[in-house]
């Protein structure tokens, strides 16, 4: 009997063999990535903590320890304290970093990041924590409690500011009463300068007519006597006067100098704090200016400065 | 939409997210250049409003810095910036010296020569040196690399206008308007067909110069340039006036003086209102040639008590 045979059957069943030994290897590789990939073949321990409210916390989310992926949250339940318990799965390699002192947080990678748990480094004088045991959770500023901090930081500024200018606006404050006392010996100077005027015209008027007498001094010395009298009496009167504006002028004057002490002494320890806080309020914002300009996609709607910009050079002008 | 599609639409959105992410980040720039590119911005935006002594403040500021780490480029950008403010301001020898300065910085195939010869020639015109200015023109011409030719051209056709070269001055015009049309710069545009309307008019023919400097009066109309409104706005007045048409070319020089009298352009003014009165004198108008020469006066006394 002639047997026909395809060649293309021959060693059929060793290439089927072979090609699904290969497969299986393939798969195998594949689940050995996949499993190491998810921690399937680590070993693993649990700890746990208890925290007020189980906001940010989702199952499977990351815990980190200096940055690097140690675990994930394992559970999340309610207690009977109406608290919120926590169990986070763990390494076992990492376990040695993980001590009693050591602590863990909520925390968010950048601005607009995802939330991760942070585990603190702890001390190695310490006992490393062992499965199931406790951590101690350390709660972290949300950004609204960060704002709210800011705008309490701010308040006392604006409200010196306030201050300041209510100072200077008081109408009973030593601005308002210094303006007041400067106005009053303006006033005060002008009517002093007015009698002395007054008073120079009319010795100038006496002296006028005594030296036109000049001939009539020898005849009638009595007559000059009595007009220098006359003279002497109106300068005895005016001179009082003369000397109370004077003496009130000078008054005023050292009143003005006991505000303006005063003002000063109020006012120039206020200024440095209040200068050093908005220094602080501006690093900050500046600060916090510069971390969100670094955040994509923000980063990449800023547009990098040009040098060679010009003043438009138009040929017309 | 079938699950795979969604997952296919999903896996996409995600990888045009983190691609974002894994963009390459902006070079970072030092302090001081930074600063230095913040205070020549300024000084841009101060000059744009007219406030010269701002302006050339902020670019001194932008100099000094980039002295002082040695940034050669934005020494001569803050240098030539200031020239320009400078010879705006009237200040011939200030810009002079800024300008030379700028001049002994320059590498030589820098692609900032172009810019710093064309401010040179502007600075010769300025100056009265129509020749010298020329030549530098056409340096300024030579060395550009940019979408700025058709703005090197129109000076260059300007300077051979005024040299009486009218046929030179045609032929770079016409040149100009073409690329300034590609670049899409609508005032070097509108400077291009002013240039091309005042040749037009030298050669006697009216008709074009006046389609011309229609042109030009819509384009500066589109971007509100007063002072070149009322020099579109003259052109037509002079078109007219030549075409023995002295109404209507009062009509135009009436317009163009009350754009430049509410521009805050006196001088301007004073001259559309010696223009007017002529035209009335010609027509034998003489109540209204009077009033428009004391309207000159008023004018002009009021710019100079300013």
């Amino acid at each position: 009997m002639i047997k026909v045979e395809d060649p293309r059957f021959r060693n059929l069943k060793k290439k089927v063999g072979f090609f699904s030994v290969v497969g299986l290897a393939v798969l195998a590789v594949v689940i050995l990535l996949i499993g190491k990939e998810n921690d399937l073949f680590t070993k693993k321990y649990e700890l746990q903590f208890t925290v007020d409210k189980g906001t940010g916390f989702t199952r499977g989310m990351q815990v980190k320890l200096s940055g690097f992926r140690i675990g994930r949250l394992k559970s999340i339940s309610l207690n009977e304290e109406a608290k919120v318990d926590i169990v986070i799965q763990i390494d076992q390699k990492y376990q040695k970093w993980i001590r009693k002192d050591s602590t863990v947080k909520l925390v968010k990678e950048g601005l607009v990041g995802e939330s991760i748990i942070e585990v603190a480094v702890g001390d190695r004088s310490l006992d490393a924590l062992k499965d199931r045991e406790r951590l101690t959770y350390v709660k972290t500023k949300a950004l609204d409690e960060l704002a709210d901090e800011l705008a309490n930081k701010l308040q006392p500024v604006l409200s010196d500011v306030r201050g300041i200018i209510g100072y200077l606006n008081d109408p009973n404050g030593d601005i308002k009463q210094s303006m007041k006392h400067f106005n009053l010996l303006a006033r005060n100077m002008d009517r002093t300068r007015e009698k002395a005027d007054a008073l120079l015209l009319q010795a100038g008027g006496q002296v006028g007519a005594m030296s036109g007498k000049v001939g009539s001094v020898l005849d009638g010395t009595g007559d000059t006597l009595l007009k220098a009298n006359r003279s002497i009496s109106i300068l005895e009167q005016k001179l009082p006067g003369l000397l109370t504006s004077a003496e009130s002028s000078l008054n005023n004057m050292e009143k003005i100098t006991g505000d303006l002490k005063v003002a000063e002494q109020t006012m120039l320890p206020k200024v440095p704090p209040l200068l050093q806080k908005s220094e602080e309020t501006l690093q900050g914002t500046t600060n916090v200016l510069h971390a969100v300009q670094g955040i994509w996609p923000i980063s990449s709607q800023i547009q990098a400065p040009q040098e060679k910009q010009f003043v438009p050079g138009d040929s017309h002008e | 939409m079938n699950r795979g599609a969604g997952a296919g639409v999903l896996l996409l959105v995600a990888a045009s997210l983190l691609g974002g992410c894994a963009g390459a980040r902006v070079q970072p720039v030092p302090r001081a250049r930074l600063q230095a590119m913040e205070h020549n911005r300024r000084g841009i935006e101060a000059q744009s409003r007219g406030d010269q002594e701002k302006a050339l403040a902020e670019f001194a500021k932008a100099l000094r810095l980039q002295s002082s780490i040695d940034n050669t480029d934005g020494m001569i950008v803050a240098l030539v910036n200031s020239a320009r403010t400078q010879r705006l301001k009237g200040d011939l020898q200030g810009a002079r010296d800024s300008v030379e300065r700028a001049a002994s910085l320059l590498p030589e195939g820098s692609g900032l020569a172009s810019e710093l010869h064309y401010e040179k020639a502007k600075l010769l015109l300025a100056a009265g040196d129509l020749s010298a200015a020329r030549e530098w023109a056409v340096k300024a011409e030579a060395a550009e690399k940019g979408d700025q030719m058709g703005r090197r051209r129109n000076l260059v056709a300007a300077l051979l206008l005024r040299q009486g070269a009218s046929a030179e001055a045609k032929e770079q015009a016409e040149q100009a308007l073409e690329l300034n049309r590609k670049a899409k710069l609508t005032a070097e545009e509108a400077n291009s067909l002013r240039i091309l309307a005042e040749i037009h008019l030298t050669q006697g023919s009216g008709d074009r110069a006046g389609e011309n400097y229609r042109q030009a009066l819509a384009l500066d109309k589109e971007l509100g340039l007063g002072s070149k409104i009322a020099t579109d706005l003259c052109g037509l007045g002079a078109v007219a006036a030549k075409g023995g048409d002295t109404a209507g070319a009062a009509a135009w020089y009436r317009r163009a003086l009350e754009v430049s009298r509410n521009g805050g352009d006196n001088a301007s003014a004073a001259a559309a209102a010696e223009r007017l009165a002529q035209l009335y004198r010609l027509q034998g108008d003489a109540p209204r040639a009077q009033q428009a020469e004391e309207e000159r006066k008023k004018l002009l006394g009021a710019g100079a008590a300013k």
